[in-house]
């Protein structure tokens, strides 16, 4: 396996987080995980922390959803470690000339679950009657139709030209999964009871769900790709305990954990008993990130947001806040995707004088020796421990160049509505997502259309016309080159005028028992299908 | 029927109908004075793509007018005998909750035989003992064990039974995949699941009962009939175990039906720690979704469940001591 910059980076600050790492290793690893003739047979007990609510949302619903509902329901594509995509349910596709309506060639012979054959109906139901209804990514939002040429080839209209990489990564992820129109046509997708026992085209059948405690799939003999899966099945345990989970994991009774499944102290421990794999290969990648509320006066100078910037130590927040799990972060846009990732941005390293320069430009020179020059209202998003601990650090850091931070302590419901429905906070400390194209995510925490009260989206009330502007270029340009020069500059303004400060990426990492083959073989895997996973003897 | 029975009952009943109402009312302000609703958490699972979307969602839930509206249309339903649905779930509250109760009161129940078995038997032992090196173990055990934090318990008990010694599954209610065949392998293999929670959570009022126990015991034999007794050459074991015990452990039934309640709540530890798929872990879940209909229907019912138990107990006591009747 070829070592990237990025790779040899990561697996620094994984010596850092787990001592027994280093590079070579986890190159070795990988290169083992997928060694080796797959085998046939036997059931992967997978561990997840709290239960679903339910087995498939449309839209995706977050993580625990999705975690089952990947295995059992299909996408029309898929995307390969190298960000390749490569055909499911779709085996090959054309766009028009005017990147207006793209062609989708199916596969045939595909049945659901219940064995109905799979036709390019339900693809035309799928794209308006579910994924332009439900989805966030704007790509998604812009279907404008879809219509069944014949069985097999189905036609998906766009209100505007749509770049294929854009449209292909969109349909690669987790909005677009694809559920049948026989059992959901004419239904609120929302409430149909299918939703708890899903029928769909995946390697993996519904079995049972033990509320409370698992959900059993098993190995759909009838799958279109012969030989696929090699499990029998795949069982998720939610166990809420994070020592549970460990305990579980030691004992064998789980052999694979995906979303950093325990404490980092754990994670350290059991990865140096050497019997299992660690990786944050097919983790999401998830950042955390600081939004800054520019309706505040003092926020809405660029310089003030510039110095909250230099006076943290991203690092150290790494080493300590998230006990080296995680890497400091440039943008909102992860440089795992390598296509689109732009280095060359501002950067804002650890300079309290500067940080206290800019603040006396901005007109806020402290008043007196120790009076703070102003005081800001943190609001923490609690889902995470290092959260609550980063607004700690938060609080001291910029207490240092003279800002008084006031934390208001909330859960995950009231931290949201404060933040993202009522827009009461100065600072917040909250997570988000890069996803394969920056579209799908990273440009909404910027634009001007993205201030709604919508949890997620552009919630400091940052608008800055050409940076609007090109972020509507890359979603028609159709030029590979042009789009990624109209998206660099995107990462560029946002970096410059920091309406949000990206802290680090999070190692979502995955633990897995070396029995376990063939994992965290491409990005975003915990929602892959996993038809190619296989358990060693 | 008539007579002083079935006037308790139904005093007794009315009192309960009373109680419950009060349940629902606090346990509704209590859901809504946090703030944030049902709708907040699923647009931040990504399940409400924009504003409209978000207004929809919160009128279908019913969240779009004042909260007394929204406690007038819940008393209403629950009147029908209707305890609503889950939209998170997708599914009636009735139905979620009553597949998991089982599971609770199974538990529950385990944790108190487990409790009262060895709080009244160390209780016994130890007031035979007074004074004794016996005693003092068994005063230093049971401060040990009321002063240990249930949570904590939990984990040693699995990292010495399950980890080291492989003599317990790690969590859940029944091997996963292939449990034992007939109905005595799978009600082995859940009683093998059992031991750990039951024993975590039954500790620590093994340990009131104990103390409890013990100085009921002492008073008891301190009274005159006992004297008597022994003055008629009535033998030592004989006196305890006939004479005694009956009079002494009427306080720790008294002490089992008010706990009932706390047993229910001390549960919710144990059940996330065991990932028992009992109605704590659904209660926690329903309140940090801000599933009010949820936590409503999980109040209601535990409520019934501590009710009824307290009926029971109640009743008990007469037959334990005929000199108590109701009325």
């Amino acid at each position: 396996m070829r070592i990237s910059r990025r790779d040899a980076l990561r697996g620094v600050s994984a010596v850092l987080a787990a001592g027994a790492f280093v590079p070579t290793a986890r190159a070795q690893a990988q290169a083992q995980n997928q060694a080796g003739a797959p085998r046939r047979g036997g059931v992967l007990p997978l561990v997840y922390s709290v239960e679903t609510h339910t087995l498939f949302a449309p839209g995706g619903g977050g993580g625990n959803p999705l975690l089952v509902s990947t295995k059992i329901l299909e996408r029309l594509v898929r995307m390969e470690h190298d960000q390749s995509i490569t055909g499911q349910l779709a085996e090959r596709w054309e766009g028009a000339p005017d990147g207006r309506s793209y062609t989708f060639h199916l596969r045939r012979n595909v049945q659901w679950h219940d064995g109905r054959p799979f036709t390019a109906e339900d693809i035309a139901y799928n794209a308006v009657e579910h994924w332009q209804k439900f989805a966030g990514n704007p790509a998604i939002r812009a279907i404008s139709g879809a219509q069944a040429l014949d069985p097999h080839t189905v036609r998906i209209s766009f209100g505007q030209p749509t770049p294929e990489a854009l449209v292909l990564a969109s349909l690669s992820g987790s909005e677009t999964q694809i559920v049948p129109k026989h059992i959901y046509g004419g239904t609120d997708i929302r409430q149909n009871p299918a939703n708890n026992a899903p029928v769909g085209t995946g390697p993996f059948r519904f079995k049972e769900w033990r509320r409370g405690s698992h959900v059993e799939l098993e190995r759909n003999a009838q799958y279109w790709e012969t030989g696929l899966p090699h499990l029998d099945g795949i069982v998720i345990r939610y166990l809420q305990d994070p020592q549970s989970r460990a305990a579980a994991f030691e004992v064998g009774e789980v052999l694979l954990g995906v979303g950093a499944p325990f404490p980092p102290a754990e994670m350290r421990r059991l990865a140096g008993t050497g019997r299992f794999d660690a990786t944050d290969r097919g983790g999401l990648q998830e950042f955390m990130v600081v939004e800054m509320n520019t309706r505040n006066p003092i926020l809405a100078d660029r310089r003030v947001r510039q110095a909250i910037g230099f006076a943290l130590d991203r690092q150290l927040v790494v080493d300590v806040v998230m006990n080296g799990f995680g890497r400091v972060a440039t943008g909102t846009v992860s440089d795992v995707y390598t296509r689109y990732y732009n280095r060359d941005v501002a950067q804002y390293a650890l300079d309290v004088r500067r940080a206290e320069r800019l603040l006396d430009e901005a007109g806020h020179r402290r008043p007196g020796r120790n009076a703070p020059r102003f005081e800001l209202k943190l609001v923490v998003g609690p889902w995470y421990a290092e959260n609550v601990r980063m607004g700690q650090y938060l609080q001291q850091a910029l207490g240092d160049v003279g800002i008084k931070v006031n934390i208001v302590s909330a859960d995950r419901a009231g931290a949201i509505r404060q933040i993202y429905q009522q827009w009461d906070f100065d600072l917040s400390v909250s997570n988000n997502v890069s996803y394969a194209d920056p579209l799908m995510r990273s440009t909404m925490l910027y634009t001007t259309a993205n201030i709604a009260r919508t949890p997620f989206r552009n919630v400091s009330g940052y608008s800055n016309a050409e940076l609007d502007r090109l972020v509507d270029d890359a979603a028609k340009e159709l030029d590979p080159a042009k789009r990624i020069a109209l998206l660099n500059r995107v990462q560029k303004i946002a970096a410059e005028d920091l309406p949000v400060l990206p802290i680090a990426y999070k190692q979502n990492m995955t633990f897995a028992h070396k029995r376990v083959r063939n994992h965290s073989t491409r990005p975003e895997w915990m929602y892959d299908s996993w038809k190619d996973v296989w358990l060693a003897p | 029927m008539t007579g002083p029975g079935a006037r308790w009952l139904v005093r007794r009943l009315g009192q309960s109908a009373l109680t419950l109402v009060c349940v629902v009312l606090l346990s509704f302000v209590l859901v809504k004075a946090a703030p944030g609703d049902l709708v907040d958490l699923l647009a931040s699972e990504g399940q409400a793509a924009n504003e409209d979307e978000i207004a929809r969602l919160r009128a279908l839930f019913g969240l779009d007018v004042p909260a007394w509206r929204q406690l007038a249309n819940y008393l209403f339903s629950v009147l029908r005998f209707d305890l609503g649905i889950s939209f998170r779930h997708g599914r009636p509250v009735a139905e979620l909750v009553l597949e998991r109760l089982p599971a609770s009161l199974l538990l529950m129940a385990a944790a108190i035989v487990i409790a009262s078995a060895i709080g009244v038997a160390a209780g016994v032992f130890a007031a035979r003992r007074v004074r004794s090196v016996w005693d003092g173990l068994v005063s230093a055990l049971a401060v040990l064990f009321f002063a240990t934090p249930g949570f904590w318990l939990s984990l040693m008990l699995v990292l010495v039974f399950s980890v080291k010694l492989g003599w317990t599954p790690v969590a859940g209610m029944a091997t996963i995949g292939g449990p034992p065949r007939g109905a005595v392998g799978q009600a082995l293999d859940i009683l093998r699941h059992l031991l750990l929670p039951s024993v975590a959570l039954g500790l620590f009022y093994a340990a009131i009962y104990a103390r409890v126990m013990r100085a009921s015991m002492l008073q008891v034999l301190d009274l005159d009939y006992m004297r008597t007794a022994r003055a008629k050459g009535v033998p030592g074991h004989r006196l305890v175990w006939r004479h005694a015990f009956w009079n002494a452990v009427l306080p720790i039934v008294t002490l089992i039906g008010i706990q009932f309640g706390t047993v229910f709540a001390g549960a919710i530890v144990v059940e996330a720690i065991f990932s028992w798929p009992g109605l704590g872990t659904l209660l926690v879940e329903a309140v940090t979704a801000r599933n009010y209909q949820l936590v409503m229907g999980v109040m209601i019912l535990s409520a019934i469940v501590v009710m009824a138990a307290n009926l029971v107990v109640d009743a008990l006591y007469a037959v334990l001591d005929p000199r108590v009747r109701p009325g």
